[in-house]
């Protein structure tokens, strides 16, 4: 034994046993921090409680001694005293009953009960003893709450789990889905180059089912393909974990030939090949080519066949020119003879007639002659340069006045023209031509004059040729550059009609415009445009 | 008989009427040899055939040569005659249709001196040949 339990011992043994005893209990009984009451077993009065237990019910000692709990109201749930009454008949005592306690203010605390039976002074009675467990109490419920609140979150948590568990396995056969219906065919090849995965459209592609393929190796089923060029970027791939694109031509074991646009990427398993079937593409492509090809040379052929038509044509020309000229020739010739050496022997009849038969053969010459020039046009091409346009049309002017008696005023606006880009001899037919029309349809005007001007319009270069003489009706301007076309009559203004025809030919062929004015009576003005020297 | 000044090679009848003519109203036409093929052109030169017997010494001032003829062209003829080592240096002129000939161009790189276009209109090419036959036989004065 200790030393303090041998005190008491002490004190138990120096005082009155029962006088000592007494003193225990009530201290025990009163100053406890238990709530602690006596009840008689039969009726359940109170006869004492203590201190605390008043603090606690909130009823004063005289309120409480000689009531039952029931009466103070103070059980909540009567069956709970039931309980411990019964314990107590049976053992004689009850442990650790909870229970709920109201007090005067109303406030329900939760306690727990113990109770032993006892006889004082011959009269059986309960003490009881409480403690007050609310505030374990509450935090069990707290726990319990807590727990409850878990477990709801935890149901949460496994529905939204499985939530995205079926999404994940939705996407994953959305995704299969759509891998094995793309058209373009797709297949996994493990780096033992079995084939794991081929969507459909690989199925129609490599010409082999799903089950013909998966477990298999690429050797096995395309004998042959180590020596392709795709096996080898399949190998690189495995080797060195880079995409690779490629277009190829793949043989497949029954000949047929096929072309794919391959897209080869490495993946954790091996290789995913995308590939797409451009066979009908390329054999598109193909007869795109072989027609291009065909073409050109139906072009070729084409020109060569114009190239010898021109050369007929040239060969017919000169023909004309020699054959044609011969007998014209003789005809105005010995027609010459008759009128220089027997005009005697003919009447004024045959005389004109004699003259009619010169001119017209004289005019037959010039027609030919114009015919061959015109023909000509198309063969001439020297390099095109710059052309003094001033000093070109002031050598024009001199050379086509020789001869002109009427009076004539040329007019050159602002002195200079600009100059242009063309063949100096084609560009200088076209003054010669246009200049010798000016002065030839002015000749009946008293005062003839001949504006010639030079202006800048859509990066090209346009001159004029204004005259003042006798016009012509614009309803025939379509006649007006045609071959042989004439708009006056032969009386009125000589001519073959060639002039302007060989006027728009040069400019055509540089690529000028070429178009008139006219009042009849008044007067025409002829324009043409050439590239600038820029240009 | 007077020496031969002129060689005259023409194929058409009427040409060379009117060629002769020309050359007649000039007083040129005396001492004209008028030939009608190339083949007699050559025969004249090389004194074969009807003109074996001709005296060698007999030169031709001139020679007047039409291009587009029967069997030997003037383009032929000229090739002989500026190979041939004494009548090369005779002046050749010819005579042609068209000045688009091709032949033109061909007939100056053999050597011809001048050419003539034979006009339609008689009054020009009368002209033309009286001035031409003047020139190269009185101005030009031969190197022999």
């Amino acid at each position: 034994m200790d030393k303090e339990s041998l005190s008491f011992q002490t004190i138990f043994e120096s005082e009155n046993k029962s006088e000592i005893n007494q003193k225990i209990f009530y201290t025990i009984f009163h100053k406890s921090p238990v709530m602690n009451s006596i009840t008689d077993a039969i009726t359940g009065k109170f006869i004492d409680v203590n201190e605390n237990f008043i603090k606690f019910c909130g009823f004063s000692k005289e309120e409480t001694i000689g009531k039952s709990s029931l009466e103070l109201n103070l059980i909540l749930h009567p069956e709970h005293r039931a309980e411990i009454i019964q314990s107590i008949k049976e053992k004689g005592y009850s442990n650790d009953v909870l229970m709920e306690i109201r007090n005067r203010k109303g406030e329900i605390k939760w306690v727990s009960t113990s109770a032993h039976a006892i006889n004082i002074n011959g009269r059986d009675c309960f003490i009881t003893a409480m403690v007050d467990v609310s505030e374990r109490k509450k935090a069990e419920e707290q726990l319990l709450e807590a727990n409850k609140k878990l477990e709801i979150v935890n149901v949460e948590l496994e529905a939204k789990v499985d939530e995205r568990t079926k999404k994940i396995i939705e996407n994953e056969r959305r995704f299969r889905n759509t891998l094995d219906n793309m058209l373009e065919g797709a297949q996994l090849i493990g780096f033992d180059w079995r084939y794991i995965y081929v969507n459909k459209a690989l199925e129609k592609q490599g010409k082999y089912s799903k089950e013909e393929l998966i477990g298999y190796t690429m050797m096995e089923k395309y004998p042959g393909i180590e020596a392709t060029e795709v096996f080898k970027s399949i190998q690189q791939c495995f080797n060195q974990r880079v995409a690779i694109q490629m277009e190829t031509e793949f043989t497949f074991p029954d000949k047929t030939v096929g072309c794919f646009e391959l897209k080869i990427q490495p993946v954790p398993e091996g290789v995913f090949i995308l590939s797409v079937d451009i066979t009908e593409r390329k054999k598109a492509e193909k007869e795109i080519k072989q027609l291009n090809d065909s073409l050109e040379q139906k072009i070729n052929e084409r020109t060569n066949q114009l190239a010898s038509v021109n050369k007929e044509l040239e060969a017919f020309t000169y023909t004309v020119s020699h054959d044609l000229r011969a007998p014209l020739r003789a005809i105005n010739g010995y027609a010459k003879i008759l009128q220089e050496d027997y005009i005697s022997a003919l009447d004024a009849d045959g005389q004109s007639s004699l003259t009619a038969i010169l001119n017209n053969s004289k005019k037959m010459g010039e027609l030919i002659d114009d015919l061959l020039a015109f023909s000509r046009l198309g063969k001439l091409s020297s390099t095109p340069s710059e052309i003094n346009m001033t000093g070109l049309v002031k050598t024009v002017i001199e050379e086509e006045m020789v001869g002109i008696t009427n009076d004539v005023l040329f007019v050159v606006q602002n002195q200079d023209l600009i100059p242009a880009k063309g063949e100096q001899t084609l560009i200088k037919q076209v003054w010669v031509n246009l200049i010798s029309n000016a002065i030839k349809y002015s000749k009946y005007k008293p005062k003839a004059i001949i504006e010639i001007g030079s202006y800048y319009k859509d990066n090209q270069v346009t001159y004029y040729v204004k005259d003042n003489g006798s016009g012509f009706d614009m309803q025939y301007y379509n006649k007006l550059f045609g071959v042989f076309q004439r708009l006056h009559s032969q009386d009125e203004f000589e001519g073959t009609g060639i002039g302007l025809a060989i006027v728009q030919k040069i400019i055509h062929r540089h690529n000028g415009r070429i178009w008139a004015e006219s009042v009849l009576n008044e007067g025409s003005c002829f324009y043409f445009s050439l590239p600038t020297i820029n240009s | 008989m007077s020496p031969i000044e002129i060689l005259f090679v023409e194929d058409s009848i009427d040409d060379a009427t009117l060629t002769i003519r020309a050359l007649k109203k000039s007083g040129l036409s005396n001492t004209l040899i008028h030939v009608k093929d190339g083949v007699e052109a050559l025969d004249f030169i090389y004194r074969k055939g009807a003109y074996a017997s001709r005296n060698a010494d007999e030169m031709p001032k001139l020679i007047l040569l039409d291009l587009k003829m029967p069997k030997v062209s003037g383009i032929e003829v000229l090739e002989k005659i500026k190979s041939h080592p004494l009548y090369k240096s005779i002046p050749v002129v010819i005579l042609t249709s068209s000045k688009q000939d091709p032949d033109i161009k061909r007939c100056y790189e053999l050597g011809a001196n001048s050419y003539i276009v034979k006009p339609v209109d008689s009054d020009n090419f009368f002209q033309t040949i009286k001035e031409l036959g003047m020139y190269w036989m009185i101005l030009n004065q031969p190197p022999f």
